[in-house]
């Protein structure tokens, strides 16, 4: 089971651009090229780069939030880019998404409460009111919140209670399967690792299997099983977390790997130093 | 507590506003009310056909026109074209450009354009002068008139909602709706419209303001209220040709009652979107809390 893969992503690209038209020239750029990886069920998968590189676009494709240009990707076996519409909407329920900014992640207009209800009612229509309620409380419980939050707006949550919030939000419809887009970059520090400690023991509790979305290797260390780094839409390393910090095999991931400080100069050097020993 | 109880709370915690809404309130009881509330039918020339007596004369409280007609009865029955001057225009190119303006907005790509550079036309020219041509075609009256001002407003408000709709469309929530397989109508009507709704309630109640002052302009011009009926601005534009006769009164009441209105109608516009905004109600609320705090230290 362990070993089972959960999603596959083959040759995986995308292209941004227009066609060109009478006054607009055609001009194409390509986001993402030619990315395959795999994701094993019950694990993180870390999937690193600069801005710009391409990471987030893989994410929202995963999804069919965004349609991929080419490339197959295969949800348990099942290639998703070729689903009807009605059909994505049934696996919709296993595959969810947390956001980098839990500011834009909610309705401003509407309560936590009923936007956590939103997509449980969506999946579940057919029970009644009362038990939708309770469900959510029970979520909001996992996920930390008091009850109370339920009736609150998101402009009157902090950062890391609206990420919280956010969490439950995707876990309600029972998901195997999530998108964290970089979902600490805009915390905290303290807040940071209570947020991502919650993933970890959420992944324990429900079985989850995590896809991680960042632009360093801060958190990667403690949080993935497995590492890709991205530079400029192209998959440039795959390997084990531990590897990947021991043995960098590419320019970029060595760079990534010096930027993180730590009181004995940068982690790079640190984990070179303890493999030599 | 219901959602549309909160609102009203906070609306009417806004002093500014609670006095546009009496107006606005008043005015419509007035207007309903005007055969009851008038001591004279408006179009009923006074005993003895005694033409452009000054307010204040026995049984005139603000006089009588150049035809001997009371004009306290004339500005009362002139209620009903003006409200409904200012309003219906208004609510009903309100709706058709929430619709043009989220498709557009959300769509963007050739639907966007198509409807965008059709609203882009219409500016080219002046409003009034649009509203002006289309009047004309359509001949005086004034239900043609309304609909030159729908036609009128429409490429404004939906600019106001098109640029909205942009803004909102790319934040993370309707990513989430996608995300769990929410469909587009949906988003559009449910997701998008509560947040571009308030924008548009502004300037909505801006727009009803310049609107009661645009139709009187019109009729003023004669393409709007035909005589012998009651309109605030063509009895403004009647007592023109008085004005320096030493009869300043008869324009001078039409025209106060159309201030008077056109202001009330920009007074809620604040207050409305305060009431719709969870953010600013309880900032509302804050500042409640922290008054009464000073008060007790």
């Amino acid at each position: 089971m362990q070993n089972e893969s959960l999603l596959d992503v083959q040759g995986l690209t995308k292209v941004y651009g227009n066609k060109g038209s009478l006054f607009v020239p055609r001009k194409e750029m390509l986001a993402v090229n030619n990315v395959s990886f795999s994701i094993k069920k019950g694990e993180t998968f870390g999937l690193i780069g600069e801005s710009g590189s391409g990471k987030t676009t893989i994410g929202r494709m995963v999804l069919r939030l965004i349609e991929a240009t080419a490339g197959d990707i295969q949800y348990e076996g099942k290639s998703i880019l070729s689903m009807k519409k009605g059909e994505m909407d049934k696996l919709r329920s296993e595959m969810q998404i947390i956001f980098q900014d839990s500011g834009s992640a909610f309705n401003p207009r509407k309560t936590i409460g009923e936007q956590i209800l939103h997509p449980l009612n969506k999946f579940h229509s057919n029970s009644d009111a009362g038990y939708q309620y309770n469900k959510v409380i029970e979520m909001l419980d996992v996920v930390g919140l008091r009850a109370d939050f339920y009736h609150r707006y998101p402009h009157e949550l902090s950062g890391g209670q609206r990420q919280r919030a956010g969490i439950a939000r995707a876990l309600i419809v029972k998901p195997k399967f999530l998108v964290l887009d970089e979902p600490v970059s805009a915390l905290d520090v303290s807040v940071k690792a209570q947020i991502i400690n919650l993933l970890i023991d959420l992944q324990k509790e429900f079985q989850l299997t995590y896809l991680f979305i960042a632009h360093n290797l801060d958190l990667v260390a403690y949080f993935c099983d497995k590492v890709a780094v991205l530079s400029k839409g192209e998959l440039i390393e795959t390997a084990p977390t531990i590897e990947l910090f021991r043995k960098p095999k590419h320019e970029v991931t060595q760079k990534l790997l010096s930027s993180i400080l730590t009181l004995d100069g940068d982690l790079g050097e640190y984990y070179r130093k303890q493999s030599a020993i | 507590m219901k959602g549309w109880k909160i609102a009203c709370s906070a609306f009417f915690t806004d002093k500014v506003a609670t006095v546009g809404a009496v107006i606005i309130i008043f005015a419509f009881l007035v207007a309903l009310f005007a055969p009851i509330l008038a001591p004279y039918h408006p179009n009923e020339v006074a005993e003895g056909s005694i033409r452009l007596m000054p307010p204040g004369t026995d049984g005139h409280l603000l006089g009588t026109d150049q035809q001997g007609r009371d004009i306290l009865s004339r500005i009362i029955f002139g209620t009903q074209t003006s409200l409904i001057s200012a309003v219906v225009p208004v609510v009903m190119a309100a709706v058709i450009s929430i619709g043009l303006g989220i498709i557009a907005g959300f769509y963007q790509g050739v639907v966007g354009n198509i409807i965008m550079r059709i609203m882009d036309v219409f500016f080219a020219f002046p409003a009034v002068l649009l509203a002006i041509a289309i009047a004309a075609i359509l001949g005086p009256g004034l239900l043609n008139v309304i609909i030159a001002m729908i036609i009128v407003r429409i490429p404004y408000m939906t600019r106001v909602v098109y640029t909205d709709t942009l803004q909102e469309s790319q934040k993370e929530y309707i990513e989430a709706a996608k995300a769990f397989g929410v469909g587009r109508i949906e988003i559009m009507f449910k997701q998008i419209l509560p947040n571009v709704l308030p924008s548009l309630i502004v300037y909505s109640t801006t727009l009803a303001g310049v609107t009661i002052v645009t139709v009187a302009g019109l009729s003023f011009i004669g393409l709007g209220v035909q005589p012998p009926e009651a309109d605030w601005g063509r009895m403004a534009s009647d007592g023109s040709d008085l004005l320096m006769l030493g009869h300043p009164f008869v324009t001078f009441f039409p025209g106060i009652a159309i201030l008077i209105l056109s202001f009330a109608f920009s007074m809620i516009g604040d207050g409305l979107r305060n009431a719709l905004d969870p953010y600013e109600r309880s900032k509302v609320k804050k500042e409640k809390v922290n008054a009464k705090k000073a008060m007790v230290a």
